[in-house]
């Protein structure tokens, strides 16, 4: 299959796995953005060849993951502090117009008050069904300090929503 | 008990909100969330434009410049080697014998790369003259213009010098060039002070040979007063009044045959 249209079929079956994880980490809507083109043009580079669909969601995850987080770093570098960040607009994912309904903008509140690797954590744990031990690999983490994220995450969660 | 199973374990001890709760409000607020429309169709527009480019991966452009520049260098040495054969390769010798004489070689750009005097007086001009490097012109220019060449001029009492010019090279064509340009040169110089013949070159030696046990062969400078064939009919074929060096091994052999 040609890249561009295997992309671009990864593009139609991941984009709100994707987009997710872009919301959740970056610090702006549009960090969000070019997180989430950058993830899928590296898609159309780099992309290997996948076993299976899982293997390729996976591989997205990842690369968003890492996309965010090389953003975070370049920010922080640049003195953009991401406290600040955040306390003026929360995550890309609070903040976005694209979240429907205020019900949930209480969850994504929390969750935007979470450290990064805890909020990523909980989210693949919970939301996309990962295992520890997946998402050790996807966040290039001991499988352990995994389970101290999501464990110390929930617990901030329930505080925060109680 | 396995990872899964570990992670979403019932937790109470923190909160309010029942572990299974929680995670059912969190699924619930994120199967809401999807990428919006606008991002998706700019993210398909960029990967469209990006399509054809392929971007190349950068050990893949390394590869590409460092061919380029092998092959850039390769180019350069070619042609660096190759002029500097064709520049240093003797397609031509022209002899030029007034008394001085002076045989001068060519290269392919009808530069001379090589002179000598055929006999001492010739080594004496040469001497005064330094024609290496100078295009044929300059270089026949500068010899019939040297001071040693006036004072032999002088001493013919208004009688025009003979200038014998025999050129040998392997082309007719560059031979015919290289005859109308010593006519050129030696009519404008000098103001009727000399009077050019044109001899037979080396690569005709053969022929001038036949010549000489009475064959005809055909002329190959044309024109001009005293051109091979013209009137005098004997130095330029080296043949007609027989060949005082019989055997006519070159260009000059033949002329000075001719001219003796």
């Amino acid at each position: 299959m040609k890249r561009s249209l295997r992309t671009e079929r990864a593009l139609g079956a991941y984009a709100d796995t994707v987009w997710r994880v872009c919301a959740l980490s970056a610090r702006t809507h549009a960090d969000a953005q070019d997180a989430f083109q950058e993830t899928f043009a590296r898609h159309l580079e780099k992309a290997p060849h996948f076993r299976t669909s899982e293997h390729e969601k996976a591989w997205l995850i990842r690369v968003a993951t890492n996309v965010c987080k090389d953003m975070l770093k370049r920010a922080e570098r640049s003195n953009a502090s991401l406290e600040q960040e955040q306390e003026r607009g929360g995550n890309a994912l609070a903040s976005s117009a694209d979240v429907p309904g205020a019900a949930y903008s209480e969850v994504f509140d929390a969750m935007a008050r979470l450290p990064c690797d805890q909020r990523a954590s909980v989210y693949l744990s919970v939301v996309e069904g990962y295992t520890a031990a997946e998402i050790a690999a996807m966040l290039d983490a001991p499988e352990n300090t995994v389970y101290s994220w999501i464990s110390r995450g929930k617990r901030q969660l329930r505080e925060m929503l109680s | 008990m396995t990872n899964q199973e570990r992670t979403l374990q019932p937790r109470t001890s923190a909160g309010d909100v029942p572990d299974d709760a929680l995670d059912a409000l969190l699924r619930d607020a994120f199967s809401s969330v999807a990428a919006p429309s606008d991002v998706v169709e700019a993210t398909k527009a960029s990967l469209a434009e990006s399509a054809p480019r392929a971007r190349k991966p950068l050990a893949k452009i390394y590869r590409i410049r460092i061919a380029a520049t092998l092959a850039a260098c390769f180019i350069l040495t070619a042609v660096g080697v190759g002029g500097a054969t064709a520049w240093g390769s003797v397609v031509s010798v022209v002899e030029v014998q007034v008394n001085p004489s002076v045989e001068l070689s060519l290269n392919c750009f009808d530069a001379v790369i090589a002179a000598q005097g055929t006999n001492d007086d010739g080594r004496l001009l040469l001497e005064e003259c330094d024609v290496i490097g100078m295009p044929y012109e300059r270089a026949l220019d500068a010899l019939l213009g040297s001071d040693m060449m006036a004072r032999i001029a002088l001493s013919q009492e208004g009688r025009p010098l003979e200038v014998n010019v025999a050129i040998s090279c392997d082309s007719d064509e560059r031979q015919q060039q290289l005859c109308d340009r010593s006519e050129q040169c030696v009519n404008a110089a000098g103001a009727g002070q000399y009077r050019l013949r044109l001899g037979w070159g080396a690569a005709n030696a053969e022929q001038g040979e036949a010549s000489a046990q009475g064959e005809d062969a055909p002329d190959q400078c044309e024109g001009g007063e005293g051109s091979a064939g013209a009137g005098n009919g004997n130095g330029a074929h080296g043949a007609g009044n027989g060949s005082g060096n019989g055997s006519g091994n070159g260009a000059s052999n033949g002329y000075h045959g001719g001219r003796d």
